[in-house]
C-alpha cells in the first residue's frame, strides 16, 4: 500500500531500534487542537525530544541483543533509574494557526505526514523525567490504559480521520483488555483530581454508588446524577471547540491525502550516507523474506523509485530486478491496488 | 544522525581482563568514566575473581558471554601480558572485539592489549585507539563515545567475519 511508504521507510531506518529508551524520539502522528482562554483554536503536534540525543543500535546488533538479552531496553531503563540516572525528554509543540491549515503542500490532518521542523519549529514547553521505578510492575505499568480521548482542558481533537477512529477504538480496546467499563478505577488509571461521570455498577466496580437512580431527570435522588454543563469557569463539563461546518458527508478520502511519497523522500534525503546504506540493507533483507515474488517486484519497481531512484536501483540489484524509472506520484486507487494482488504479474 | 549526545553520561564501556591484568588499567578507566557519569564494567572469562599482576583480586561485573559487546557502547582491552594472552586464546575474547568492530564501536587497547586486537584482525585505524598507559585513555575514549559510533568504518565493518 503506497500509504504506508513513509512509515515503512522509518521502520527500515536506524530509527527502528533506539540504543536505549533514553535515546528514543517520539511524536504524535495526530494533529490535535490547543484552545486558549479566549476560545481560539490552533492546531498542534506534540513531540518528545530526548535530552540524551537520538542514537540507534545497528541492525545486526539489535538482532543479536534480542537473543542475548530480550529485556535489554527495559533492564537498562530500570537500572539507570535505580542508579539515579533519570531518563529525560523535553516536551515540544508545533503550533499552526487555523488560517494557515491549508498553506502546506500536504494535509496537516493526514497522520502519515509530519510537519517539517524547518517549516514549523518545535517549541519546548516542558520536560518529562523518569526518576522512579514502579513498586509493582503489573499494577503500575501493565494495567495502564492509554486512550487519546483522555484530554485536559485546553486540548481538543482535530478532524484527523485516524484520530477520530481511535477516539472510539481505544475505549473499546481497553474495555476488552481490562475486563469491563470500570478500568478507570484501577489505581494507575484513576484520575488524581475529583471527577464525575455517569457510570454505575458492572464488573470490577470500586465506587459504591448510593441511591437508586442512574439517570436524569429523576424524581427519587434529588435530581442526581446530573450532567455537568459546559461553563467558563474551571468546573464546567467538556464541550468541543465551536466550529461552523459546511461540507458534504461522503465515503471518500480527500485528494489532499494523495501524495504518499514526498515526505518519504524528505526522510531519505535527511539520512547520512551510512544511514542510507542501512536502509538499503534493511529493504534488501526484509524483501528477501517476502514469499510472493510479485509483491517484491511491486515494492522495488513501484514503491521504492518514488522514494529515491538510487535506493530502488540498489535494492533491485540485490534482488535481481533491473532498475525502472519511477511513475512519479501515481494515484493508486483501492480498486486498482486490489486488482494487482488478485492478478499477479509473476 | 538525528542528534548526538552532548555528554557521555550513562554510557557503558566493557573493560576486558583476565588473570594477570594490570590493576591500575581497570581501576583507572572505571574512575575516569565514573567522573563523567559513565560506567566501566569489568568483563572476564568467568565470574571467578581475577588475580591481577600485583596480586590483588578483582571481582568481574560479568562474563564475556554474559554481557557481550552488543550490550555496551565501547570496548577497552586492559594491559597485562597474562591477561591479554588468556583473552587471545579465547574465541569469546577475540569475538568480543570483532563484534564491537563490526558494530562500529570505539575500541581502545592499553599497552599489551593491542596484541588481542592484532590477533582478532582489527586494523590500526581511526576509532581503534592504542595507548601506552591508562592516563592517556580518557580524552580519546570520551571523544569517540560522543560520536556514538565510528561512522567512517561502515564500509570496512562488513568485511569482519563476525
Amino acid at each position: 500500500m503506497p500509504e504506508t511508504t513513509h512509515t515503512v521507510l522509518w521502520t527500515m531506518s536506524d530509527r527502528a531500534f533506539p540504543r536505549h529508551f533514553r535515546n528514543m524520539e517520539g511524536f504524535g502522528v495526530h494533529t490535535f487542537r490547543l484552545i486558549d482562554r479566549e476560545g481560539t483554536s490552533r492546531f498542534v503536534k506534540f513531540h518528545w525530544k530526548p535530552v540524551a540525543g537520538t542514537c540507534s543500535l545497528i541492525w545486526d546488533e539489535a538482532q543479536k541483543l534480542w537473543g542475548r538479552d530480550p529485556d535489554f531496553n527495559r533492564r537498562m531503563m530500570w537500572d539507570d533509574i535505580k542508579n539515579g540516572a533519570a531518563l529525560e525528554w523535553e516536551l515540544g509543540i508545533q503550533v499552526v494557526e487555523e488560517k494557515d491549515e491549508h498553506s502546506f503542500d500536504f494535509d496537516i490532518l493526514d497522520p502519515t505526514k509530519l510537519i517539517p521542523e524547518s517549516l514549523v519549529p518545535v517549541v519546548p514547553i516542558g520536560k518529562m523525567v523518569l526518576d522512579r521505578n514502579p513498586d509493582n510492575f503489573f499494577a503500575e505499568t501493565e494495567q495502564v490504559a492509554f486512550n487519546p480521548a483522555n484530554i485536559v482542558p485546553g486540548i481538543d481533537f482535530s478532524n484527523d480521520p485516524l484520530l477520530q477512529g481511535r477516539l472510539f477504538s481505544y475505549l473499546d480496546t481497553q474495555m476488552l483488555r481490562l475486563g469491563g467499563p470500570n478500568f478507570h478505577e484501577i489505581p494507575i488509571n484513576q484520575p488524581v483530581c475529583p471527577f464525575h461521570n455517569n457510570q454505575r455498577d458492572a464488573q470490577h466496580r470500586q465506587t459504591i454508588n448510593t441511591g437508586q437512580a442512574s439517570y436524569e431527570p429523576n424524581s427519587i435522588d434529588g435530581g442526581w446524577p446530573s450532567e455537568t454543563p459546559p461553563s467558563d469557569d474551571a468546573h464546567g463539563g467538556f464541550e468541543p471547540h465551536h466550529e461552523r461546518i459546511e461540507a458534504h458527508k461522503v465515503r471518500a478520502r480527500s485528494e489532499s491525502f494523495g501524495d504518499h511519497y514526498s515526505q518519504a523522500t524528505l526522510f531519505w534525503n535527511s539520512q547520512t550516507d551510512v544511514e542510507k546504506e542501512h536502509i538499503i540493507a534493511a529493504y534488501t533483507f526484509e524483501l528477501s523474506k517476502v514469499e510472493r515474488p510479485w509483491i517484491r517486484e511491486r515494492v522495488i519497481t513501484e514503491i521504492l523509485p518514488n522514494i529515491d531512484l538510487e535506493l530502488a536501483r540498489r535494492v533491485g540489484e540485490n534482488h535481481g530486478w533491473p532498475p525502472r524509472q519511477p511513475s512519479r506520484r501515481p494515484r493508486v486507487s483501492w480498486a486498482a491496488a486490489r486488482w494487482k494482488v488478485i492478478q499477479p504479474s509473476a | 544522525m538525528a542528534r548526538l549526545p552532548d555528554s557521555i553520561a550513562t554510557r557503558k564501556v566493557a573493560i576486558l581482563a583476565a588473570n594477570g591484568v594490570a590493576v591500575e588499567d581497570v581501576n583507572g578507566i572505571k574512575k575516569q568514566l565514573a567522573d563523567e557519569g559513565a560506567e566501566g564494567l569489568l568483563i572476564a572469562p568467568s565470574m571467578a575473581p581475577i588475580k591481577a599482576l600485583d596480586g590483588s583480586m578483582l571481582s568481574p561485573d560479568a562474563m564475556l558471554n554474559g554481557m557481550p559487546s552488543v550490550t555496551v557502547d565501547a570496548v577497552v582491552v586492559a594491559g597485562g601480558e597474562g591477561s591479554v594472552k588468556a583473552l587471545s586464546a579465547s574465541g569469546l575474547g577475540l569475538y568480543y572485539v570483532q563484534e564491537a568492530y563490526k558494530h562500529l564501536k570505539p575500541i581502545l587497547a592499553i599497552s599489551e592489549g593491542r596484541e588481542l586486537l592484532a590477533k582478532a584482525g582489527i586494523p590500526e585505524e581511526e576509532g581503534v585507539i592504542l595507548v601506552d598507559e591508562v592516563l592517556a585513555v580518557s580524552l580519546p575514549l570520551r571523544d569517540a563515545l560522543l560520536s556514538h559510533r565510528v561512522w567512517d568504518r561502515d564500509t570496512r565493518a562488513n568485511q569482519m567475519p563476525a
